[in-house]
């Protein structure tokens, strides 16, 4: 009796276990065997026409580039100096829970509330129009929660020593963080900086009516010109799932899409690890 | 004087930024609070109504809302014991070199965009419904129950893994000692202690479930209506998908655009109070 | 019961823990296996309950419980682990009541009423003379016991599987002198039901309990032999270095 519980035990382990990674290795390699075929040199450098049924996707490469490099030159300074703060100068105990709360609070947040904010806010309470660079905005907000914890446990894993020796030398606080602690927020900020663009970088709720237009985005020209991102343009896609052509785009635009993530999620968890090693 | 005065320059330029990411949840709650008051004052109860008409004027949510329940229940049933076993497996009988190997490759794989995940139901999954179980269109609510569990299994079994590996191997071998197998020490030892955190990743699995709206959106069928069968093999909604479907579709002052801003309100505040909680426990444990 | 260990030889990792090993122990003796760090003495007492069945661990040698080799491949370690029980060097209570810690092995073994489940371990406890110290707290959780009380707990545990070979890894080491007192005269008290192998680096102790002693150095027996003779008359000249100074230059 013993024996056949430990033997049904084992086997469902394992049965779960294959089938779980079947599944999720699965869609990797559906990925890949639909997208390898729909990409080459033509669906990179081309601009997309035909609502995506012909023609590349490299406005959208631009376009994804674009708003996620400026989302983190936005945010980064933001989350360094909030991190910084939070580490340096508040000693209250109930600031530093509540603030922890409202960062996770933040960051749970899911992404189609953050594009209903952004269209309340931005485009009817502010005023503005459909343009690239809100889409970078609210994106930044989205990734601040990442990198404010990523560099203020950095910091708070400095030893106390350190510090002490330092206040010991004459420095003020000013001048501590700005010749010591500054750098030392910037690289526990990197490994965040990663993971956070890695998830934006798919999103499309968010922006998908403040920054982008259902069709006809290229790549703005000025403020206010609204952007083509791989991530909606997927969904543009996979709406036409009857026409075989946009969906072999959509495989195409997916493995790009994918690629990219995984490469600087890749790099994030590999820095988190190191940075766990190292003090 | 002049020394004093960058200090607290600095200061305040660092407390700024603090304040300002202090204040963005709040902001973005009272937002959307004030631009549904409309809803909740005009239409009140009649929310709570089960047919979204708002040609005649009806405006209840509860399908969606319902949809919504239905879709992160399914997700859940599926992904909770297939990733709890399947994480097992990886601390207990996987060899250590392969454990970490794994572990790693489901760390990045959780981070797949879920629009890609939205791609992959409606061109493979849909069709696949169709043909196995014989229906009209894949596009159902258990299409987005079986897409979601698939969306948060990977994160699950790497949470998961992370529990059980931090249980000391001490334990085990003291367990050994006495004289119990593998699986007796897993019922025994390593689920009975694992009760708590185990709790919180459920908790975690079901607020990110709620929230996601790309996959669902596609493969869920977009169908107002309170499903007729209670089976989940009918077309439905989810407050997600019909915010992300429909919310460009009517003008800002109208009432069906006041009553979509509640609806994302009704699906902001379960998100907080889980944010909430979750870390209250990790802090209580 | 009746050990015989047959020229074992255990390598890990292609290097060598044990070689050539030849002992027996006896029933109803008290033996100590005493050594310096790191020769061997702890991997000798995991292979006899065989508590690192892994696959980087290669035997060689037989050792032999009761005319059955336990390195065969149909032995039971359940059972195996059930007559040969081990007491750690550093306590590892489970996150339980102090009764639930007792009864973790037994219950998996055989099923008891609620009332023999208490006298077990109420006998236990005494047996490990913890009883008095915690007769009123027994659900509460046993995190809070001192390091002694929780190095007792264990031996309670282990006690209540009923083994009839008791393997101590230097299980006095981290506790304090009352404690150490304690676990002494339970030793000589166990002597009368099953075997004692116990591995310290306290000679002193080894002089007062033991019936026997071994000594090994760089995973081989230097010398064995009863006690008195070994602390009074050893052959080698590394033994009676040892056993005076607890020096060894190997």
């Amino acid at each position: 009796m013993k024996k056949i519980n430990h033997y049904l035990i084992c086997f469902f382990c394992w049965l779960a276990l294959v089938i779980s990674l079947t599944l999720v290795l699965g869609v990797i390699v559906i990925l890949v065997g639909k997208g390898i075929g729909a990409i080459n040199w033509n669906f990179i450098s081309q601009p997309s026409t035909n609502f995506g049924q012909s023609g590349g996707i490299l406005y959208q490469i631009v376009g994804s580039l674009l708003i996620v490099i400026v989302a983190f030159l936005l945010s980064f300074p933001v989350a360094i100096a909030a991190a910084l703060y939070k580490s340096e100068y508040l000693t209250n105990k109930k600031w530093q829970y509540w603030s922890d709360m409202m960062l996770h609070i933040l960051n749970g947040i899911p992404s189609i509330v953050f594009g209903v904010f952004a269209l309340l806010f931005f485009i009817n309470i502010c005023g503005a129009h459909v343009s690239w660079w809100l889409g970078s905005l609210i994106l930044a907000i989205m990734m601040l929660p990442i990198l404010t914890f990523s560099s203020y446990f950095y910091l708070q894993r400095l030893s106390p020593e350190i510090r002490d020796s330092c206040l010991a030398l004459g420095l003020t606080k000013g001048q501590f963080i700005r010749s010591f602690l500054l750098k030392r927020s910037f690289v526990g900020a990197v490994s965040g900086s990663f993971l956070g663009l890695a998830r934006i970088l798919g999103e499309t709720a968010p922006i998908m009516w403040v920054a982008t237009v259902f069709a006809g985005g290229a790549i703005p020209s000025s403020w206010s010109e609204p952007v083509a991102t791989i991530a909606t343009h997927i969904l543009i896609l996979a709406q036409q799932a009857n026409d075989p052509q946009a969906v072999s785009n959509g495989w195409g635009a997916s493995l790009i899409l994918i690629s990219l993530v995984f490469i600087l999620a890749g790099i994030g968890f590999y820095m988190r690890r190191q940075q766990l090693r190292i003090q | 004087m002049l020394k004093y005065n960058k200090e607290l320059g600095l200061q305040h330029t660092l407390a700024l930024s603090f304040f300002v990411i202090i204040a963005l949840p709040v902001l973005i709650f009272f937002v959307l609070l004030i631009q549904s008051k409309r809803a909740f004052l005009e239409v009140g109860l009649g929310l709570l109504s089960t047919s979204w008409f708002p040609a005649g004027q009806e405006y209840g949510i509860l399908a969606m809302l319902y949809g919504s329940a239905v879709v992160v229940i399914l997700a859940l049933a599926i992904a909770v014991p297939l990733s709890l076993l399947s994480a097992l497996a990886l601390t207990e009988f996987v060899p250590k070199s392969l454990q970490l190997t794994i572990k790693s490759i489901l760390e990045i794989l959780a981070g797949v965009p879920s629009i890609i995940y939205g791609l992959l139901g409606i061109v493979i999954l849909c069709p696949w419904l169709e043909q196995v179980f014989d229906i009209s269109t894949g596009r159902t609510l258990f299409a987005g129950g079986l897409l979601l569990a698939l969306m948060i299994l990977p994160m699950m079994i790497s949470l998961f893994e992370d529990v059980f590996s931090q249980i000391p191997h001490e334990f085990r071998d003291n367990s050994s000692s006495l004289g119990l197998n593998k699986s007796q020490i897993i019922l025994a030892l390593i689920l009975p202690i694992s009760k708590y955190p185990c709790f919180n990743i459920i908790l975690l699995a079901m607020s990110k479930a709620l929230g996601e709206t790309m996959a669902i959106m596609l493969v869920i069928g977009c169908v107002d209506k309170f499903p007729n069968f209670w089976l989940p093999l009918s077309a439905g909604q989810t407050v997600t998908s019909k915010l992300g479907r429909d919310l460009g579709n009517y003008s800002f002052h109208s009432i069906e655009f006041s009553v979509m801003i509640a609806m994302a309100l009704i699906l902001l505040i379960p998100t907080i109070i889980f944010s909430f909680v979750l870390k209250k426990r990790e802090l209580v444990r | 019961m009746k050990i015989t260990i047959n020229n074992l030889c255990l390598k890990i990792a292609n290097q060598t823990i044990l070689k050539n090993l030849n002992l027996s122990f006896q029933q109803g003796e008290v033996t100590c296996i005493v050594g310096p760090s790191g020769s061997g003495k702890s991997s000798l007492l995991r292979t006899l309950n065989r508590i690192d069945s892994n696959k980087n661990y290669k035997y060689s040698g037989d050792v032999i419980l009761d005319n059955k080799s336990i390195f065969a491949k149909d032995y039971s370690l359940e059972q195996l682990r059930k007559q040969v029980g081990m007491v750690f060097q550093k306590p590892c209570i489970f996150p339980f009541s102090i009764t639930k810690n007792i009864l973790f092995g037994a219950k998996h073994h055989e099923k008891m009423t609620a009332y023999q489940a208490e006298k077990l371990v109420i006998d236990k406890l005494k047996q490990v003379a913890l009883y008095e110290e915690v007769r009123d707290r027994l659900d509460q959780s046993a995190l809070e016991l001192s390091i002694g009380q929780q190095q007792r707990l264990c031996l309670a545990r282990t006690l209540a599987v009923n083994p009839q070979l008791l393997l101590l890894d230097e299980p006095t080491s981290a506790l304090d002198p009352y404690s150490s007192g304690a676990l002494e005269r339970f030793v000589v008290d166990f002597k009368k039901q099953g075997t004692v192998v116990f591995v310290t680096h306290n000679i002193a102790q080894a002089k007062r309990i033991a019936d026997h002693v071994v000594f090994i150095c760089n995973g081989e027996v230097i010398e064995s032999g009863s006690a008195e003779k070994m602390f009074s008359c050893s052959t080698t000249d590394q033994t009676k270095q040892y056993l005076n100074t607890q020096t060894c230059d190997c």
